[in-house]
């Protein structure tokens, strides 16, 4: 029973992780109906920035001890800061121009991931770096469950800003401008929407969102490395495609079904079949529910 | 500006046969004088690619690498091409249209063979470009000419090349060799097909993006799976295949694979999957059997995937389950889109421009990879639908197809 409440645990941390990257795939698909490849890429760069930008608040300080909680939230903040930088100046160069050619922008998307890897390769170079926890580790014995305070801290974190999320979309104007493009992209622009900075906002969201997503991880598997957004962005998008693409809550949903999934599989079978079954999960769920569990069926218009 | 116009037209004035004829004399002559030539400039070895990593390395060496290409490709190509022109027009003439690929497929054959058969290097880089152009035109059947969105191809790669490679290795007797190589690699497409039937039975009710989600998908449990049977290696790899994959192997698949897709785009067949592309709806309403379609397109497309991975792995005599990732596949997308979708020329094209920036690049090392996305981006930039999409060079349209497709002045 503990077994299996501190897999629970394990997998609640996972998948919350795997949400917070899965709601920018999912959010940059609901207005623009286009796969963001390079998301995953965004979310290396967020753990890199957040990394640096931890070293660079510490140097900052120098003797003038500051608390730690400071520092988390400082780094998260400038890596968003530059994680929406990174990826708006993206948007702008490469997938603005060919919005309207579905095809060339996935391209483009596929391209600038590539491009963003490489980059980080070049600048930190070859090395694995591994990343200093900004958490005072504290381990808690509850009922002989424990839990660690970066488990804590992951948890609290990606729902607290889930919940911002959800704040912005439902009550907000920009909020509902993203749900009615979703929507009906034809009519908003005739409501007097200005719909491109509203796609400027929802890519800014979604790289905050991968930001914090790479702090987490780095938390939670203390080494980064150029590559690391590829397996990790796949799976969050494999989260959204669950979910149903392009659906804010199926995104969330998404992300801890496949945090479950694969910490089940990592348990049962042997772990390096993990991926292996995280992915025929996904092809199961496909075949029954093409469109994902919130997914709206596909409109045919004959 | 009008002397360069001029020069244009007389340049465009003689045909391509006749440079590609042109081409293959300058190599003929360089295989006897190029070392000479190479040292009397002050090269320290025989320019592999035209100089351009020599002059990487060292970027004192650009002037003898000019003049090296000038006196040994571009002039002599020229004066060829000048002198072969009343020749090739006769011919031209002569050969009816039927036949007209046929001629081009033999000259780019013997030019290859000039240039690179004899140089292992060059043999190398035309045997990867053979073999990414049968990925790329395969992938294009489905990407381009089905309008699916398949990002799993090297999958499909992988399963080709390793059943071939346990076959030659394991069950046909190594004596065999070349005489048992088509079969290998027919039997390593036939396991690609089936595993293509992964894709296809899906694509039945699930389409675009979450297709897409399919295919990704397909290509992590192949990959996934090669991985875990321990017997054939599991991630330590597969070795032990003798090297079979040489310069007419490779052209004759890729012309095979050329004129086998191209006429089956031009069939009914073709036109069903074209149909599926433009509208499923009003394709179904018009008797086009979709289902069919779609199972013998991602077949096909995925036959001459394994074939393309047997053919690799008879190359490079080693292969492992993470050759043949995502990063293969984006590789085959990039190929497509670069190229042109929805045209075989474009695949031509996409390989082989893909092929020799890989390898021209080679020494730049890490920033290749952030050298290529960025090329990649401004060439969509400029043409979104790539350097060739949707049109094809003159000789591999039908006569009677001619007016359908903008065809290109060569």
């Amino acid at each position: 029973m503990t077994y299996i409440l501190q897999q629970l645990i394990n997998a609640v941390q996972l998948g919350s992780i795997y949400a917070l990257i899965a709601l920018g795939y999912s959010m940059v698909y609901g207005v623009l109906r286009f796969i963001n490849f390079a998301h995953g890429d965004i979310f290396m760069v967020g753990a890199f920035l957040s990394y640096f930008a931890a070293v660079l608040i510490k140097r900052l300080a120098g003797a003038t001890a500051i608390p730690t909680a400071l520092i988390f939230v400082g780094s998260m903040l400038l890596a968003m800061l530059g994680t929406a930088l990174i990826t708006l100046s993206i948007e702008r160069i490469a997938y603005r121009p060919l919005r309207r050619y579905r095809l060339s922008v996935v391209i483009t998307a596929l391209g600038m991931g590539v491009f963003l890897e490489h980059m980080t390769l070049v600048i930190v170079g070859p090395w694995r770096i591994s990343f200093h926890p900004l958490i005072t580790e504290t381990v808690y014995k509850v009922v002989g469950v424990s839990i660690s305070t970066t488990q804590l801290v992951i948890i609290f974190v990606s729902i607290l800003l889930m919940l911002i999320l959800e704040f912005i979309v439902r009550q907000t104007k920009q909020g509902m401008a993203m749900r009615a493009i979703s929507y009906d992209r034809e009519a908003v622009p005739l409501m007097g929407v200005n719909v491109d900075h509203i796609i400027t906002l929802t890519f800014a969201i979604a790289s905050c969102l991968a930001a914090a997503g790479g702090l987490l991880y780095a938390h939670a598997y203390p080494i980064i490395e150029p590559y690391m957004g590829i397996m990790v962005g796949w799976k969050a998008f494999i989260s959204a495609v669950v979910g149903g693409i392009g659906v804010i809550r199926g995104a969330m949903l998404g992300g801890y079904i496949l945090g479950f999934v694969e910490i089940a599989a990592g348990a049962i079978f042997p772990s390096r079949m993990r991926d292996l079954i995280s992915f025929v999960v996904l092809m199961i769920v496909l075949l029954a529910k093409p469109t994902g569990i919130f997914g709206l069926p596909l409109r045919q218009k004959v | 500006m009008a002397q360069w116009q001029k020069l244009r037209s007389h340049l465009s004035a003689i045909p391509v046969l006749a440079y590609l004829l042109g081409f293959g004399i300058a190599s003929a002559i360089e295989l006897f004088i190029g070392y000479p030539v190479a040292s009397l400039l002050g090269l320290p070895t025989m320019p592999t690619l035209f100089g351009i990593i020599l002059v990487q390395q060292s970027l004192a060496l650009l002037p003898s690498a000019i003049a090296y290409d000038l006196l040994i490709y571009l002039v002599p190509t020229y004066i060829a091409a000048r002198l072969l022109t009343p020749l090739v027009q006769k011919l031209l003439q002569k050969v009816p249209s039927q036949r007209l690929m046929l001629v081009y497929v033999l000259a780019l054959f013997l030019v290859a063979l000039l240039w690179g058969g004899f140089h292992e290097y060059r043999t190398m880089i035309l045997c990867l470009m053979g073999i990414n152009f049968i990925l790329c035109i395969s992938l294009n059947l489905v990407n381009g000419y089905m309008g699916e969105f398949s990002v799993g191809h090297a999958g499909f790669m992988g399963v080709g090349a390793y059943i071939a490679s346990i076959l030659t290795v394991w069950v046909f007797p190594r004596s065999l060799g070349h005489l048992v190589f088509p079969l290998a690699l027919l039997a390593g497409g036939a396991g690609a097909a089936i595993a293509g039937l992964l894709v296809a039975i899906p694509s039945f009710k699930i389409r675009g993006d979450y297709l897409a989600i399919i295919t990704l998908a397909t290509n992590f449990i192949i990959k996934n799976g090669i991985e875990n049977i321990e017997r054939i290696g599991g991630s330590r790899g597969f070795m032990g295949m003798a090297k079979l994959t040489n310069v007419p192997w490779v052209f004759f698949w890729s012309v095979l694979t050329l004129v086998l897709i191209r006429n089956f785009v031009l069939s009914p067949y073709g036109r069903g999957v074209i149909a599926i592309r433009e509208d499923e709806i009003a394709a179904e309403a018009m008797t086009v059997n979709t289902r069919r379609m779609k199972i013998i397109a991602f077949c096909t497309s995925s036959f001459f995937a394994g074939i393309a991975g047997g053919l690799f792995a008879h190359l490079l005599l080693y292969i492992n389950p993470s050759s043949f990732t995502l990063l293969k596949s984006t590789e085959c997308l990039v190929m497509v889109y670069l190229g042109g979708m929805a045209s075989i020329s474009g695949s031509l094209v996409g390989a082989a421009t893909f092929t020799i920036l890989l390898e021209m690049l080679r020494p730049l090392e890490v920033w290749k990879w952030v050298l290529i996305p960025l090329l990649l981006l401004v060439m969509l930039l400029r043409r979104h639908t790539g350097l060739m999409g949707f049109r094809e060079f003159q000789f591999l349209i039908p006569r009677e197809e001619a007016e359908v497709y903008g065809s290109t002045s060569h």
